[in-house]
């Protein structure tokens, strides 16, 4: 079957008859509800400061597998609810932003800088009407640019790379997201290590469980979402417990009066901002093709390009930082285009480019029956099962853009109330929603233990400026890293140079050892 | 005056981490850096962990040499998470234990929990039957919420462990309720 | 006063337990069952247990909860399952492989013994498969493609399978690049995509060999295939051993017998039934169940553990 063929029967496999539930007696589509409620989901917990998508997306994820079960037909109402938190959250993050100064999820930040002079000057629906154009339009453009390109990349890898290719290419990723992201690239290279050592622990080809003691607890291996979930969240919440303590409790906002603010957008101020949108959506693109780095920096990149260019060309006008529209643009359309392009290396590599993708291969190891990489898009006589569920996510992933451009700012400018509910308060109940999901998942207590142990290595990271996502990338690539490796080994009848004497392997493993070194000298140039 | 050397203390822990995982990896992982099987040299469960290993020291020195500004890991964050993981490993026992503990003492009492009139003895047997199966959840849940709160607080009132309480209640009702077979802690181990 | 606590409740389950042994032959589990599954979540041997569980809490109304305990060939499965109470409220699916082939090579001073064989739900469909683009139609061309100076690599996805491919080569002269995967998906996926000529699958070949995809090169059982009878035997190509292995329930060692015959008859019902979701599922992939059970089986699995032993001392030299 050809790759085109699998565009209609994904569009079935989200809206087909056979995917109905019914309520009430109508027989509804089950995914595009779920799309729905994770959206909602997505802008309320993106518009509560202290709370962001992937918590959202980690304390859903148990009750989603329960409620869907295991197998192919759970895939997709689960993921389409994850990947609209995911877009839900973007789009929300930038409501405390606007009208209170508090980033509500951390890649708004950029978004307070301009978003809230202009609420503090009467005009807050209008920002949050730019912010959500903006964010929605580069979201789209870069779910475009994931649909067309996700294929012709894993058909390309499957195409030229054999077993040793995809070791160094791993290694490359690896070493890629090692020297770009976190406060040096020492610092990188340590949380990859860490991460990787994690993941080998009880793992391994011998039937005794590596790096174990012999101890029982180990020898099944950390368990997966502890890992991720203690590193990613639960760290988080001991670092903001940690903060609360010392600087005490924020006194509650009161809104701003938005009186007399239509926030209509005139023709002429789109076309001030059309520029800066399109800039920043390729930005975001293209930063989020590259796997590790996230929507923060994105938006940064997009920002400071912005707020270049508008200086330069636009002197005479309100420069960026003081209120401009621009500068709220050039935010929100590069952080939201970062989701889709990030789901191109997720999808067709098997490897997570940030923390929202992380938490889709998590749902897809748990839930089973779809193993993200090249092999996904291959086509075969008989109908390749997991490609269909690859055009059902993008039908999804376009279905809610549409719910995006239609119904999200409504919401959007309605959800203000809730940046006033207290986080030391809510973080607690997060803490143990985030206890309580994990040990639904494994049913026994020692995963709630892992949980909060690798919590305390979240904090101690967050301490040190080690940044934990090369830790979570690593500790997710870790044993396909080893087995690949194994394979490679194997295949080329114990060639121990197999890294080395192939002209592509060679390449990446060049490259990896230049970015490294690149990245390292213009990085220790930066501290004065 | 800000504390000496506090980047080299972090680049000493991570040296010697490294250097302990190493150890760990040579002599703990069932075979070596490579074996022979099946008369072909193949790669051992050793070589992961003992690259993982590199990867730690390189990146120690790495940043070692950089240098840059102070890390803010200090006492009283320490201090902090003590405390917090203090307080949930005290309600993660409470959880585990207030369900048999109350099932006893109703045993004790004379009072017949259980299935069909049947006698049910342990806990164990009770671990998917109300209000047993929530014991150990409710109490622990509310212990650790009311306690956070408190802390951040820096007062405890009664109020704190209402709210821990109705908390645990809305928990109970998102994962337990609408599902059969879902095991809330601690109730998948004993 | 704790401790009186206990040996009140000790007394009084001891006679609980009296009592209830003798109301023979109505046998119910006290509460709950946990099920451990040793297999991924998701992938088809997960499927296969769920269903089971379903069909037999349907049936006879009990209560089955399931737990994945995945990793080392089941091993991860049966060293939690051994220490469970074997009052028939905890059993697991591995596949006698576990306890036989694996557990030996473990060697951890555990036996086939320290378990109960409950009973065997299906027999794997293992056979020799390749891209049926590769032109080859039965194991005996790729022995001729080894012998013209191909480098063959050969995908498997157990030690046990790879000893018998590293002999299945020795056997017929050649040298095989054996490359070792986790579970059949992946063999399928190596084979599919071009990382592996050739490799173990167990069931999961059906759909591409009925479409034309993927060949059976050769049964690796001890029977031909049921949906490609006409292919050879590993036998014919002089390997004195097989692959045949059943996925298998198994309980803690030393459970009572009319609790295992219970469970018996319960799974023996489930998987045979026409028209229940497991009998369904195993149909399709397997060509229908096999239920082997209570000491036959037990000897059957002793003998693969003592078996295996033999196995491995001929491939290691």
């Amino acid at each position: 079957m050809e790759l085109l063929a699998y565009i209609p029967l994904g569009i079935d496999a989200v809206f087909g008859p056979a995917s109905r539930i019914s309520i009430l007696g109508v027989a509804l589509p089950l995914t595009p509800l779920m799309v729905l409620a994770g959206f909602v989901l997505g802008i309320v917990v993106g518009a509560t400061p202290g709370l962001a998508g992937p918590m959202a997306m980690a304390v859903c994820l148990p009750i989603l597998i329960s409620i869907f079960g295991y197998g192919a037909d759970a895939l997709l109402p689960v993921l389409g609810f994850l990947i609209g938190i995911m877009k839900g959250a973007t789009l929300g993050g930038a409501v405390p932003a606007i009208l209170f100064n508090i980033p509500g999820t951390p890649d708004a930040y950029m978004t307070t800088l301009d978003g809230h002079p202009m609420a503090k000057e009467g005009k807050a629906y209008q920002a949050l009407r730019i912010a959500h154009l903006s964010s929605v339009s580069g979201d789209t453009f870069s779910d475009i640019v994931l649909i067309v390109g996700a294929a012709f990349i894993a058909v390309a890898v499957e195409e030229w790379l054999d077993l040793p290719e995809k070791t160094a290419l791993l290694i490359f990723s690896l070493s890629f997201i090692a020297a770009v992201i976190g406060s040096s690239v020492g610092k990188g290279l340590i949380a990859i290590g860490l991460g990787l050592f994690t993941a080998f622990i009880g793992t391994g080809e011998e039937f005794y469980p590596r790096l174990t003691g012999g101890t029982a607890i180990l020898a099944e291996g950390i368990p997966i979402a502890a890992a991720i979930l203690g590193v990613l969240i639960v760290g988080e919440i001991f670092k903001s417990l940690d903060d609360i303590r010392r600087e005490g409790i924020k006194p509650t906002l009161a809104p701003q009066r938005t009186a007399g603010d239509s926030g209509k957008l005139s023709w002429s101020l789109l076309r001030r901002l059309f520029p800066h949108i399109g800039r920043s959506a390729l930005v975001g693109t293209a930063i989020g093709a590259l796997p590790g780095i996230g929507s923060t920096l994105a938006a940064t990149i997009g920002y400071t390009l912005g707020a270049k260019i508008h200086a330069r060309k636009r002197p005479f006008e309100r420069p960026f930082g003081k209120g401009a529209p621009e500068g709220v643009a050039a935010t929100e359309a590069a952080n939201s285009s970062v989701s889709g392009a990030n789901l191109i290396p997720t999808l067709s590599l098997g490897i997570p480019g940030n923390t929202a993708a992380v938490f889709l291969i998590l749902a897809m190891d748990s839930i089973g029956g779809f193993n993200p990489g090249p092999s996904v898009f291959r086509t075969s006589a008989e109908i390749n099962p997991e490609l269909v569920i690859v055009f059902g996510l993008f039908t999804s992933m376009i279905f809610a853009n549409l719910l995006n451009w239609t119904i999200g700012g409504v919401f959007m400018r309605h959800i203000g109330i809730l940046t006033r509910v207290k986080k030391h308060i809510l973080l607690p109940i997060v803490l143990l929603l985030t206890m309580t999901a994990t040990y639904i998942q494994y049913t026994r207590l020692s995963a709630v233990v892992f949980l909060l142990f690798f919590g305390a290595l979240g904090y101690a990271m967050r301490k040190l400026d080690i940044s934990p996502l090369p830790f979570v990338v690593a500790f997710i690539l870790g044993n396909q890293l080893e087995e690949t490796a194994r394979q490679a080994f194997a295949a080329t009848g114990g060639d121990a140079f197999f890294l080395f004497n192939r002209p592509v392997a060679a390449a990446f493993m060049l490259l990896s050892l230049i970015t490294i070194v690149v990245m390292s000298r213009q990085r220790s140039r930066e501290i004065p | 005056m800000p504390p000496i050397g506090r980047n080299r203390i972090a680049s000493l822990a991570f040296l010697v981490l490294g250097a302990g995982l190493l150890a760990l990896s040579l002599l703990d992982s069932g075979s070596g850096i490579y074996e022979i099987s099946r008369r072909k040299v193949v790669i051992g469960d050793a070589l992961a962990p003992v690259v993982a290993c590199t990867f730690i020291l390189i990146g120690t020195i790495l940043d070692a040499l950089k240098g840059g500004k102070d890390h803010s890991l200090d006492r009283t964050g320490l201090v902090n998470l003590g405390w917090i993981l203090g307080v949930i490993l005290a309600g993660l026992i409470m959880m585990r234990w207030a369900g048999p503990l109350a099932v006893d003492l109703a045993t004790m009492v004379g009072i017949e929990g259980g299935v069909d009139g049947e006698k049910a003895l342990e806990y164990r047997t009770l671990r998917n039957t109300p209000p047993w199966k929530y014991i150990g959840f409710f109490l622990g849940s509310t212990l650790i919420i009311g306690a956070l709160i408190s802390r951040s607080e820096r007062r405890l009132l009664p109020r704190h462990l209402w709210l821990g309480a109705l908390a645990a209640l809305c928990l109970i009702a998102v994962y337990d309720l609408p599902f059969d077979d879902l095991l809330l802690p601690p109730n998948g181990d004993v | 006063m704790k401790s009186m606590i206990r040996s009140m409740s000790m007394v009084l389950i001891a006679l609980f337990a009296i009592s209830a042994s003798a109301s023979a032959h109505n046998w119910a589990p006290n509460g709950p069952v946990k099920l451990l599954i040793g297999f991924a979540a998701g992938g088809g041997a997960d499927t296969q247990a769920r269903l089971i569980a379903q069909d037999i809490e349907e049936a006879v109304g009990w209560e089955i909860i399931p737990e994945q305990i995945t990793g080392k060939g089941g091993l991860n499965l049966a060293m939690a399952l051994k220490d469970e109470p074997q009052d028939g409220t905890v059993i697991g699916m591995v596949a006698t492989e576990t306890l036989g082939y694996n557990l030996r090579a473990a060697d951890v001073g555990v036996g086939p013994n320290d378990f109960t064989a409950i009973a065997t739900t299906a027999g794997f469909q293992m056979g020799i498969v390749a891209k049926s683009d590769m032109g080859w139609k039965d194991f005996g061309d790729v022995v001729d493609a080894a012998k013209s100076g191909r480098a063959i690599r050969f995908g498997t996805m157990s030690p046990r399978l790879s000893d018998l491919a590293y002999l299945l080569g020795k056997a017929q002269g050649i040298e095989l690049n054996i490359v070792e995967v986790k579970g059949g998906k992946a063999v399928m996926n190596g084979v599919n995509g071009g990382d592996m000529d050739l490799g173990f699958m167990a069931g999961i070949q059906a759909k591409g060999v009925a479409a034309g995809d993927l060949v059976n090169l050769a049964s690796a059982l001890s029977v031909p295939l049921k949906q490609t009878p006409n292919a050879p035997l590993m036998k014919d190509y002089g390997l004195e051993f097989n692959s045949d292995g059943y996925f298998v329930f198994i309980g803690p060692g030393g459970m009572d017998k009319e609790v295992r015959d219970t469970w018996i008859a319960a799974i023996s019902n489930a998987v045979k039934k026409e028209g229940s979701r497991s009998n369904g599922m195993i149909s399709k992939a397997f060509g229908g169940p096999t239920v082997i059970s209570g000491d036959t089986l037990q000897a059957q699995i002793v003998k693969e553990f003592e078996d295996a032993g033999r196995l491995m001392a001929v491939a290691s030299q």
